[in-house]
Formats: C-alpha cells, structure tokens, sequence
C-alpha cells in the first residue's frame, strides 16, 4: 500500500527540497485515505497530483545544483575557445567565413543533388512504373528511342496479364484554349484514363474512375483552371481546342512538381487524338510507324527485366519484319538520372553532373576544412603554453584532444549559422543556373538531421589534426622557454596547401575547358544565318492564304523573304530511309533527315549552296528534284552530284543541289546527311527574314497585323532562330556556370588560407627581417624570400593539377563529337594566374613585413 | 487595500486557516474546505495557496510531529499571522458593508 514509485520519483526530481517533505507527507496521507476506497483509483489521483505540483513554484532551480566538476571543466574549454577567436580576430575571420563560404557551398550543392535525386520520387507506384522504349538499328548504329507504334497500346493491354495499367502519351504540345472570348493556351498531353491512376497526380475535383473517359473532355491543372474561370467552378464548362473542338472540364489537378519528368498544364485523352488526326486513325495498323510514348505500371511480382523479354520481339513478330526493332522498358526511377543510351546500353546522363557537382562541393568544403588545419597548426605555438600549464595541472592527453576538437565544433557551429544567410541570399541569384526549383525546407526533419550531421563531422575532420598535434606538447620544453612546435607541423602544411591548390588549379582548368567547348560549338558554321529570322507556326487559316499573306508581308518592306517548310531551322522532325542510288551498297540502309520546303527557303534562311541551284519556280520539273547536304553527298559517294537520280522507294528524284551542312540538331555532333524536297504536305513552320539594317521593333510591329488579319483565332506568336538556337546550349551554360561559380569560391577560400598562412609566417619571422634589414637586405629580396616558399608550393600545385586536369577534361570531352582541342594555353594561362593570384595575396603580407620599422621590433630584447 | 491582494481560492484557504488555528495541515485543510465546499479539492491547490499565502505573511509555518500514515514524514502545519488577519478582516468589512448597501429587494 505503498504511492505509485514512479510518480514519487518524478516528484523527488523537480521539487525544491524545503516543500518535498511537507508534499511528499500530505500527499501519501491523502493517497493512503482514497485507497481504501479504491486502490486503483488512488494511484491515477496520486500520480496526476504529482504532475500538478509540476509548476514554477514548486520546480526546484536546476541552474543551482550542477555538478561543478566536469560541467565546469567544459564551460572553462568554452570560454577559452571563445576568447582565443576573440583575441585573434584576423584568424578567426578567415577561418570562419572560408568554413562558412565551404558550408553554404556543400549545402546548397548537397540540396540541387536532393533536388535532381527526388525526381519522380512523388509516384506512390514508381517502383511499377516503366516506360516502354525499342532498340533501333539503322546505318550500323545502334540507337535508342522512346517513340513507339501505335498498336502495341491494344496488344498490351488485351494480352499481356502483367500489365496494371497503362496508358498512351504523345510528346505534349502547345494547344490554344478559347473560354468564351478568352484567347489562351499551354501545353498539354494526349493520355488514357488509366494515366492518372497509375501516376501520382491528384485529382482535386473528379472522379479518377470517370475523367479522361469520354474523348470531348479535359483534366486541367489548378493554376491553368484559374487562369481560365477565375473564381468560378470550371467543371462542367466548355472549352474551345485548338479553334476546332469543343471539350468539357471534368476534372481538376493539382499542379505537376517541378521534379516530374512528365510536366503538362492539362490531359486530353487520348481517344480525342485518334477520332481527329488522320494521322493517328491511320496508324492504328501501322507495327512502325513511332510516334508516340507507351508507360506501362506493372503488376506486383514483375520485373521490369522479365517484362523487357516478354515484350522484346512483339514488333517483329506482328509486322514480319525479322529486322525490325526490339522493345524494352526503361524503369521510372532511371527517368531522370538515367536517360541517355549508347548502343542500347544505358550508360548515364543527369547522374554524371550529379556525381560531379556533389566531388566538386566536397572539394570546396575540404579546401574550407585545410585551411582551419594549417591555421591552427600554424598558431599551435601560442597556445603551446595554455597546453603544457593544463597538462602541468593535470590534464590528459584525451581531455585536452576532446578540448581541441570541441573548438573546432564551435568554430563549425558558428560557420554553419553564418552559412545559413549566404544560401538564402544566393539561392535567388543562382535561380538561372539550375536552382530555380530548389528549395531550402528546414523544416524537414531528416534533413535538418543530415545537415547536423555533416556540420558535426566537418568539425570533427576539421579539427582532429590540429587536436592531434596541439595535445602532443610536453610541458617541460614549452614553459622552459620559447619553441616553434609548429616546425613539426611544416610538412603536412605544405602537402594540405598543395592538395589545397591542386584541388583549385584542377578546377580552374576544368573550367576553362567547359567554356571553350561551348564557345567551339557556338562559333561553328552553321550552314544559314540564324540572325534577324523569325519563325511562325502556320495554322490551317495562315496555310489557306499563304500566298496573299507572303505578298502582304513582302509589301511591308520590313520584310527580305519569306518561306515554309515541314520543320523549324532548330530541329529535325523527320528521319527518312528508303533511298537508293547507283552504286550504293545494298546491304545499307541509311538514314536521312528529311525537309520538306517551299521556294525561297534558300534566301529566307539563308543556307549556303555549294553546287547546282535551288528550287525554282521555272523549272516544272522541281517536284522530282532533290537537294542534298555535304554529309549526303559524302553518304551517296558522288564526285559532282547535279544531274544524279536518287530513288525515295519507288519515285526517281533528280539532284539539283548541294548545300552546306546546316547544324539543325544537337550543335555538339557532327551534321549527318540531310535532303531537300519541294512537297506541299507538312509544311507548317513559316519563316520570315527581316531586312538588315531595319528596326526590329518596327518591323515586327509592321508583321503583327498582317498576320492577325489571315489568322484571327490566335494572338501572333513567333520566335526569333538566333534565341532557339542559343537555348541548345542552355543546358552546358548552366553545368559551365555552376562550375564556374564554385571554381571560383574554391579559389577565393585558397587565397584567404594562404593570406592568414603568410601573415603568420611573416609575423614569426618578425626579428629574422628587421635583423636582415639591419644588415642591409633591400625591401625587393626581404620580399622575395618571403614569397619564395608560397611560389614553390603553388608551382608544385600547378604540376600535379596540370596533367590531372588535361586527363580528366579529355575524357570529359571525348563525350562530344564535334569538340575543341586542349590547347596548351590553358595550362599555360591557368598556371600563370595561379602564380600571380598567390603573390597577389602573399605580398599583402610580405610587403608589410618589409617595410616595417626594424628598430620597433628589435628594441624589445 | 494591502499592497497585497488575495484570491477567491486563497481567502477561503486562509479562513480555514485561521478556523484551525495551529492544528492546520495539508490535509486537514483539504477535508475540511471539501466538507464545506461539498466538493472534490485536489491538494496541490491547496499547497500552492498556501505558499502563496505564506510569502505574502499571510501565514507562518512550522514542522510538527511524525505519524505512521505519513511513511514517517512530518506535517507541517501553518498558522495565520497578524497581518493576515488584518487581511481577513478587512475583506470582511468590506464585503458586509457593501452588502449592507444593498435595498431591501425581494425575490418573493
């Protein structure tokens, strides 16, 4: 019949001792007299008296009853921590913004690789989801692609038991969306029902069992439903396709993340796309004709490898082609990271800059970590003292290491805390350079915990050298009289600051490399004059009066020429074979790319001829003939080409001309072969070019209403071929300035340890230079024996850096066809700026010590 | 008024006080004030009040004998002060003479 143990227990621990007997007493009398009544009873009042006595006034003051010995012993640790960064304010500066400028670098490195690794990551069904892809072999080379046929969607899905779900997806298109008199647009998917219950895309209103069903309806986004009715609840409500077909809401969604591979403001279904594109009901039949996506969820127990070998001669079995391609499917969490494949073997992609991106801020944060060693190790004399009179005292070895490593924790701390600012005012300043989605999400447990985590260690491996080596002191030598101990320490400084500067240099090459290699793709022929040309997309209205608008446009007298062909100056939508020629190799079957033009295209885009003519509408014979690039020429084997007959299939075409390569596809490959036919189909990218010497601005100004009159359903869009082009490159911009940005972090942290090292040096030196001043040395030799140790260090720097950096940059390179050379000049500019970067920063330092007043600093002996 | 001020829950606590003269403790307070309130009282209000008295001299205490009961703890038993019934008093007077203000009404 004893009080409930733990409660008294609790009971005992907070409250002040002058009450505890009284309450302890009246409560036990209280609980004795309840459990008579009821035992159980008794126990649940006593326990919940105990919590009430849990207030201020009963609470005893904790802050009173420490035990003073070794709590004491590391508030003492503490205060001298913060004392030494106190005193040496100099240090501690450099120390702690080069460790804060490592961390913020780290930190948001480590939350773009966060970023680019939860891509797709939102899928609750990711690990069943694959999209189906196939295996190409044209010109001897084996390819890749994701576009498919259309009927394997209905062989899949009657025959195949392994299939969940799975859905049809074209590539996602930019659609006009009129509401009313509203004019808008965005881009959007054609996808089957099953599409939202197999991908994680809420549906906020609708039911997933029903949208997407009936082919008249349409699955908008939240953002994109409020754009078009505001307020008002879009279900139910009509909208207006492309100027031809009138759709209903019938669900919402959220909005796609930013991480998802497939993005999209609104789903069509799929059905709406077959009931009106002949296209598309003609392909029904059509085993290779690809032109569309196929994703597949798997059901439980499947593999996506066992899938791949059941589906893997489908192709060629339906359509009897025995050479016909082999399917596979790519795996959802391999999306993002792993999309690229050479000869059918997937070897990479966005995983590459991940991994590089992630060595590079670890480079950084050790550069940052280097320079706390060699500074501290290089002070270690001035607190050789505060060492030895600790160990006198009775200190040990392991205290006075868990002292040392403490300090550093703190020095971490407080750099992490100043972190913590520089990211969030530079997250926005990297917005353009592939950081625009990333977010910092603090309240996020797990990583709060990472980060810590890494704070922690970074202190740990920050501080374990100079802890090391600072409890190392034995107390006779030190307070018997002055010593350099940090003479022990040279060595392992001077490898931490070439590692340091290899690590720099390294990156500096890198960098360079980077940009040549988009300045080499960017400055290549292209074969047309990009400048002052504007592409329009031409709808059916533009197409029916495409003759009175051209002579209208002409008439402006902004306007040099005007054309259309099948596809933009920035791409290559179509890949033909079926050619032969005389002589050619009949086990070959080459692939060309395929433009279908209109006269003029010549001088509107400005392609070069190298032989034979243009199109012309003199000749009535032109729609038999053929133009060829450079590459098909070389492809076709002919001496002169004017005047050959190539076969497309059946049809005999007559070769007019050759024209130069034009680079229309990835600017870092070399063009392949490429023809020319005048055909009516297909045309629809219209190409204006505006006169030199006009003004832009009045120019298109003068466009604008001339073709709003023959196109009145949609607003003039247009876009300039110099800008698409240059977005090519938009992707090896933002790798190229990224690393650019943390080259040069790297660098400035190098340069502020390498300050505080010869400030140091300098300082120690102090009695050794006024001496050699006395003596007679000149300010130019006191300065260059004091830089000579730095230089020599660098220059070792450079020759590790030098071929590392040529080593790696090759093979980094060897990724592109069309690649610029190494040149030596890199090397040679890199390590000049290198050298002159360390005597900029050493001479700071030594040219303050020259100069100083001998007698000041010998008068003190 | 006192510069100090006394609560509902602490007034009647206090009477009690003075209504047990020296024979006052934790516990016999709490019957009692449950016997007049007709209601359940937890004891640590009751202790906190009486703190709260004591620092403002209302009540002194002191330590009393051991009983079996207690698991051999001593009581402490409280005591009014002068002041505190000053304090009694005054609140005493202040209510019958605000009382006696009140007109002859009837709920009849």
């Amino acid at each position: 019949m004893s009080p409930p143990k733990k409660a008294l227990a609790f009971l005992r621990w907070f409250c002040r001792e002058d009450y505890l007997e009284e309450i302890e007493g009246d409560l036990t009398e209280v609980f004795k007299k309840h459990y008579q009544i009821s035992p159980h009873k008794a126990k649940w009042k006593f326990a919940w008296s105990v919590i009430r006595y849990f207030r201020p006034e009963f609470i005893k003051s904790f802050r009173n009853s420490y035990q003073p010995d070794s709590y004491g012993m590391y508030k003492s640790y503490f205060k001298v921590a913060l004392r030494n960064l106190w005193r040496y304010k100099g240090y501690s500066f450099i120390n702690i913004f080069g460790l804060s400028i490592g961390i913020a670098a780290a930190l948001l490195i480590s939350l773009w690789v966060q970023y680019q690794l939860s891509f797709d990551d939102f899928h609750v069904n990711k690990q069943r989801i694959v999209m189906v892809m196939k295996k190409t072999f044209f010109n001897n080379v084996k390819g890749t692609q994701t576009g498919i046929m259309l009927p394997l969607y209905d062989e899949l899905k009657g025959n195949y038991p392994e299939v969940k779900h799975i859905t049809r997806l074209d590539w996602g298109n930019w659609h006009g969306l009129n509401v009313g008199e509203k004019k808008m647009g965005g881009s959007g998917h054609f996808a089957d029902p099953d599409f939202l219950k197999m991908f994680t895309f809420p549906l906020v209103k609708g039911n997933v069992d029903n949208v997407l069903k009936e082919p008249y309806s349409i699955v908008l986004t939240e953002s994109l439903a409020v754009a078009l009715f505001g307020e008002e609840d879009p279900i139910g409500k009509m909208i207006l396709v492309d100027n031809a077909h009138n759709v209903t809401v019938t669900g919402i969604l959220k909005d796609v993340p930013t991480n998802s591979s497939i993005s999209f403001q609104f789903l069509l279904p799929y059905e709406l796309n077959v009931l009106t594109s002949e296209f598309v009901r003609k392909a029904k039949d059509q085993w290779q004709n690809n032109f569309l996506q196929n994703f597949v969820e798997l059901n439980d127990g499947v593999s996506a490898t066992t899938f791949s070998d059941r589906i893997e001669m489908i192709e060629r079995n339906k359509s009897g082609d025995k050479k016909a391609s082999t399917l596979f499917v790519h795996p959802m969490e391999r999306w993002h990271l792993y999309s690229r494949f050479e000869d059918w073997v997937n070897t990479g992609g966005a995983i590459e800059s991940v991994r590089m991106f992630a060595i590079i801020g670890l480079l950084v944060l050790a550069i940052a970590c280097i320079n706390f060693m060699n500074l501290s190790t290089a002070r270690s004399e001035k607190r050789a003292r505060e060492v030895a009179i600790r160990k006198t005292i009775g200190s040990q070895r392991k205290q006075l290491i868990v002292q040392f490593l403490g300090e550093s924790l703190i020095v971490t701390f407080i750099a992490f805390i100043i972190s913590l600012p520089i990211i969030h005012l530079s997250l926005p300043a990297l917005a353009g350079v592939g950081f625009e989605n990333v977010q910092v999400e603090w309240n996020n447990i797990s990583i709060l915990s990472i980060t810590l985590a890494g704070v922690i260690l970074t202190g740990l491996i920050a501080g374990c050298y100079p802890a090391l080596l600072l409890s190392r002191f034995t107390p006779v030598r030190v307070l018997k009289g002055p010593v350099h101990g940090g003479k022990s320490a040279d060595l392992p400084r001077k490898i931490l600051v070439v590692t340091q500067f290899t690590f720099s240099i390294t990156l500096i090459i890198s960098t360079i490399i980077v940009f040549r290699q988009i300045q080499h793709a960017k400055d290549r022929p292209l074969g047309y004059t990009p400048d002052n040309l504007i592409s329009i997309y031409l709808s059916p209205d533009l197409l029916k009066n495409y003759q009175p608008l051209k002579n209208d446009l002409l008439a402006t007298g902004y306007v040099e020429a005007i054309s259309r062909a099948s596809s933009p100056m920035t791409d290559i939508y179509n890949d033909w074979d079926g050619f032969t020629w005389e002589g050619k190799d009949p086990n070959s079957n080459p692939i060309f790319s395929a433009i279908l033009v209109d006269y003029d295209y010549d001088i509107t885009s400005g392609i070069r001829l190298k032989q034979g003519r243009f199109f012309s509408p003199e000749f009535v014979t032109d729609s038999t003939a053929l133009m060829i690039n450079e590459a098909a020429m070389k492809v076709m084997g002919f001496e002169t080409a004017v005047g050959n007959v190539v076969k497309y299939w059946d049809a005999p075409m007559t070769v007019i001309g050759v024209y130069e390569n034009v680079v229309m596809d990835d600017p870092f490959q070399p063009v392949g072969p490429a023809v020319m036919m005048l055909s009516s189909s297909f045309r629809v990218q219209g190409f204006i070019r505006i006169k030199d010497n006009v003004d832009l601005r009045k120019a298109l100004a003068a466009i604008k209403p001339v073709v709003e009159r023959y196109n009145p359903s949609s607003a003039f869009d247009y876009r300039f071929t110099d800008e698409e082009f240059a977005k090519k490159f938009s992707q090896a911009n933002q790798t190229g300035q990224l690393a650019g940005i943390f080259t040069v972090l790297s660098v400035l942290i190098s340069c502020l340890g390498m300050f505080g090292l010869a400030s140091f040096m300098a300082e120690r030196r102090t009695k050794e230079i006024s001496i050699r001043k006395v003596m007679g040395a000149s300010h130019l030799q006191l300065w260059k024996m004091l830089s000579r140790d730095f230089v020599v260090l660098v220059i070792i720097s450079c020759f590790i850096a030098l071929p590392t950096g040529y080593y790696f940059m090759n093979n980094w390179l060897q990724r592109y066809e069309y690649r610029t050379d190494i040149s030596w000049w890199v090397f040679l500019v890199t390590g000049a700026s290198a050298l002159a970067i360390t005597l900029l920063t050493v001479s700071v330092q030594t040219i303050k010590a020259t100069l100083m007043n001998p007698v000041k600093s010998l008068r003190s002996e | 008024m006192t510069q100090h001020s006394l609560g509902e829950f602490e007034e009647l606590v206090l009477l009690m006080v003075a209504a047990l003269h020296d024979e006052g403790y934790g516990v016999t307070i709490l019957e009692n004030l449950e016997e007049k309130l007709n209601k359940k009282v937890n004891i640590s209000a009751v202790h906190v009040a009486l703190k709260r008295l004591e620092d403002k001299g209302f009540v002194k205490s002191r330590f009393g004998g051991i009983t079996e009961d207690r698991g051999g703890r001593r009581k402490k038993f409280y005591v009014i002060t002068a002041l505190g019934k000053r304090m009694l008093d005054a609140q005493y007077e202040l209510r019958t003479s605000i009382y006696k203000q009140i007109p002859k009404i009837s709920f009849g």
